[in-house]
């Protein structure tokens, strides 16, 4: 059983096009509120948050230089650890985020910022404000998903490897700012394939992936621990503790909040989310440009790849061939998963999820921006009207569940 | 970052590559800054060591500059950002400051001004202690080396405040200015900036002050010139005041023929007019694009094959941000205007999320 299940009861199903649009309208109005309730002591707070960071960090490696005095390590290797999770969860995530980019301060922007973090600001701006916020929790768009290496969702292909998921879990949480790493250059779906390896794109990533890596290993495991004289082992473990520690604490962090129990479908954005693939990731992006003399960022800014924004999908969730993607009606009405199972159990013959879906069913249809109707944010993009029967130009998600071989029998197997 | 360049494979230069191995992700000077941001070698900011009311609504603030100051000419300003309700906002003031002050500080006057964001913050809500923002002092509004025999400099308001630069700089050396007339306008005596001072000057018989009360008198018109200053053709003359004035009186000296004897101080070269879409400029690329004000300038400016960051087209994940040098954009999700302003903006510009700003002006973007 996995964390994302498929519900024959949609908890938006009965939501008028009406209902999602004063959402929408509320929705503003919150983001508005918080926009215009910000200040002077929002600013104060970040600059204050930043300054108690850096100084625990620099108190924190000065004791470790004592660190073959146990105390001297302890307290050194808790004030690091707390400064590593300071800075990437509560600054440089956020400050990535663009969250603080309203006060013009060029030291504190979104475009100038670099991490103590194995992922290149760059990629991760990318694949984390890009894929995962626009696409939170849509298979095959959000690699947040599970990572590549989990099943956490009904309609993520199962495979034996997902049999040591647990173990997957709890080596990616040890090394959690390389799996970060790792799935920003999306290795999974670039490695195999000989083309997508030799792609400049995508090697100029990796390479700037590379380099931020080995300034940070440098920087842990050999600058510190030599600066330390005769505590160099001691500084090196402090060092190494400290960073896994911070891996631990922002993987239980993620894995707790994306993942709850139970997570039902109602939060599936997939179908409200214009998914507009042509326009993703196609550019060429700017390298981070400095403001004033502020050049943080030893790495250097490689473009991205290339790349339709996407791992590969399975045939029945390929986008369509409108600007458009349609967004897939059936997951409204489902069919009872183990409807098949429990007919065989029954003595009757196995029937396919996609065969007992044939009865026609008049069914409510999503789509997305009226007529080209400019986007005015977010929500109000969205459009749900009541379209009836699909029309002929739009077969793959409005006829009834497709399914291959593979893809029913996932059924048999949740 | 230090100025000096250090041989290769000298003991500094490993030494600052250790250090810079040490800090990554960011650098040495990050560390720096926490504990002396006026440092040699930081970036260039200030300290407020004092504010002085000046008169009701004016203030002269005195700032300890960094160690990178490099000082200013007389008549010259500086742009200085400062935070207000946390944002950054950066504007120029003449600098008013003797050139030799022995404490290495400089003072800017300014004069809130009606809806003014920066000038009231200064002037009511500033604290002795904050820090603020500097860029080194510019402007062409300065006395000519060969000082000329006779001056004239007509002000109006804080446009006093370059003057008295100069004049402070000027007034006390024989050789430096020998004849010069102030014609002033202010709402009332008592809203004459550094009145005191100018009076006390005249008195002194070393500068001829003519001051225009507003409030009772009425606006300098041009044609008055003639009768306050009878020689003002002869004289080498400096404006500084509202846009209007500053207009009238180059075409009066136009229209003399004599528009090589006037130097005008605009601190507002341009002022921006939000409107409803026009002309974007993209700087680098040397592309301009005819956007309208319901359209994103991310989508017009591909729609012109503009080869644009982007990246959610919501507003959610700021990877379309690019710098506004001028202009004025509208939020198409809320109506707000942001504009920038050379003089006033960040120098590289205000960030913009392309893709829900639609232009509401003439706007020059960075790319």
């Amino acid at each position: 059983m996995t964390v994302l299940q498929n519900k024959s009861d949609s908890p938006i199903a009965h939501l008028t096009p009406e209902d999602i649009e004063s959402l929408g309208v509320e929705l503003d109005a919150i983001r508005q509120s918080i926009v215009d309730s910000r200040g002077a002591d929002d600013a104060a707070y970040i600059r204050k948050v930043i300054d108690a960071q850096r100084k625990l960090e620099l108190g924190s490696r000065a004791v470790l230089l004592a660190s073959l005095f146990p105390p001297a390590w302890f307290l050194g290797t808790a004030g690091l650890s707390i400064a590593k999770i300071i800075e990437n969860m509560e600054i440089g995530h956020n400050v990535l985020h663009g969250q603080w980019d309203w006060m013009r301060d060029p030291k504190i922007h979104s475009t100038t910022w670099e991490w103590d973090h194995a992922s290149p600001a760059e990629q991760w701006k990318h694949s984390h404000n890009e894929l995962h916020h626009t696409y939170t929790n849509v298979v095959g768009k959000d690699n947040d998903l599970g990572y590549g290496i989990m099943r956490v969702d009904e309609d993520q292909r199962w495979v034996p490897f997902f049999l040591a998921q647990p173990l997957w879990n709890f080596l990616n949480a040890c090394f959690f700012e390389y799996g970060i790493a790792a799935y920003d250059l999306e290795l999974g779906r670039n490695l195999p394939s000989k083309k997508r390896r030799a792609n400049p794109g995508f090697r100029a990533n990796v390479k700037q992936t590379l380099k931020k890596i080995r300034q940070q290993v440098t920087k842990d495991y050999l600058v510190h621990p030599l600066l330390s004289g005769p505590s160099a082992l001691t500084t090196l473990t402090a060092n190494a503790t400290a960073n896994l520690v911070r891996n631990l604490w922002t993987h239980s962090v993620i894995m707790c909040g994306h993942l709850r129990t139970p997570l039902d479908r109602g939060r599936d954005t997939r179908r409200v989310v214009p998914a507009a693939d042509a326009r993703l990731g196609e550019h060429q992006r700017r390298q981070g440009h400095a403001l004033h003399d502020r050049q943080p960022v030893p790495p250097g800014r490689a473009p991205p790849v290339p790349r339709p924004a996407e791992q590969p999908l399975r045939r029945d969730r390929r986008a369509g061939t409108g600007t458009v993607r349609e967004v897939r009606a059936d997951l409204h009405h489902r069919v009872d998963a183990t409807a098949g199972p429990v007919r065989m159990a029954e003595g009757h013959p196995a029937l396919t999820p996609q065969r007992l879906h044939r009865q026609p069913r008049p069914r409510r249809r999503l789509t997305v921006g009226d007529g080209g109707v400019a986007l005015k944010g977010p929500f109000r993009a969205c459009r749900a009207s009541d379209a009836g029967p699909a029309p002929p130009s739009l077969p793959l998600f409005t006829s009834g569940r497709r399914l291959d071989a593979a893809g029913s029998s996932q059924y048999y197997r949740t | 970052m230090s100025t000096a360049v250090p041989t290769r494979g000298s003991t500094g230069s490993l030494l600052r590559r250790v250090i810079q191995r040490a800090t990554t992700p960011l650098l040495p000077t990050d560390y720096l800054d926490l504990f002396d941001p006026l440092r040699s070698g930081a970036a260039l900011r200030g300290r407020i060591v004092g504010i002085e009311p000046e008169t009701r609504d004016a203030v002269t603030v005195t700032i300890r500059p960094g160690r990178g100051w490099a000082g200013h000419v007389p008549g010259q300003y500086v742009r200085v950002g400062v935070d207000v309700d946390g944002v950054r906002q950066w504007r120029a003031y003449s600098v008013t400051s003797r050139t030799d002050r022995t404490d290495g500080c400089l003072t800017i006057t300014v004069k809130a001004i009606p809806d003014g964001v920066v000038s009231n913050h200064l002037v009511r809500h500033a604290r002795v202690g904050a820090v603020i923002q500097l860029d080194q002092a510019m402007g062409e509004f300065v006395l000519p080396q060969a000082r000329p025999a006779r001056a004239l400099f007509v002000t109006a308001g804080s446009g006093i405040t370059p003057v008295m630069g100069m004049l402070r700089n000027a007034i006390d050396d024989p050789d430096e200015l020998a004849d010069v007339v102030v014609l002033h306008s202010a709402p009332t005596a008592a809203d004459v900036i550094f009145g005191a001072e100018l009076r006390a000057l005249a008195a002194d018989g070393r500068l001829t002050l003519v001051e225009r009360h507003t409030d009772v008198e009425g606006m300098l018109a041009v044609d008055e010139l003639a009768d306050l200053v009878p020689d003002f053709a002869e004289r080498r003359t400096w404006v500084c005041g509202p846009t209007g004035m500053l207009d009238a009186l180059e075409a009066h000296w136009d229209s003399h023929g004599i528009a090589d004897r006037i130097t005008t101080e605009r601190f507002r070269t341009t002022v921006v007019v939000a409107g409803d879409g026009g002309t974007v400029t993209f700087a680098s690329s040397g592309t301009t694009v005819e956007a309208d004000g319901a359209t994103p300038i991310l989508d017009a400016a591909e729609a012109a094959g503009v080869l644009m960051p982007s990246g959610c087209r919501m507003g959610i994940c700021y990877g379309c941000v690019l710098p506004m040098r001028e202009g004025a954009v509208r939020d198409l999700r809320t109506g707000e205007i942001t504009t920038a302003t050379p003089h006033e903006s960040d120098s590289g510009g205000v960030l913009i999320q392309t893709c829900i700003s639609a232009a509401a002006g003439v706007c020059d973007i960075d790319h």
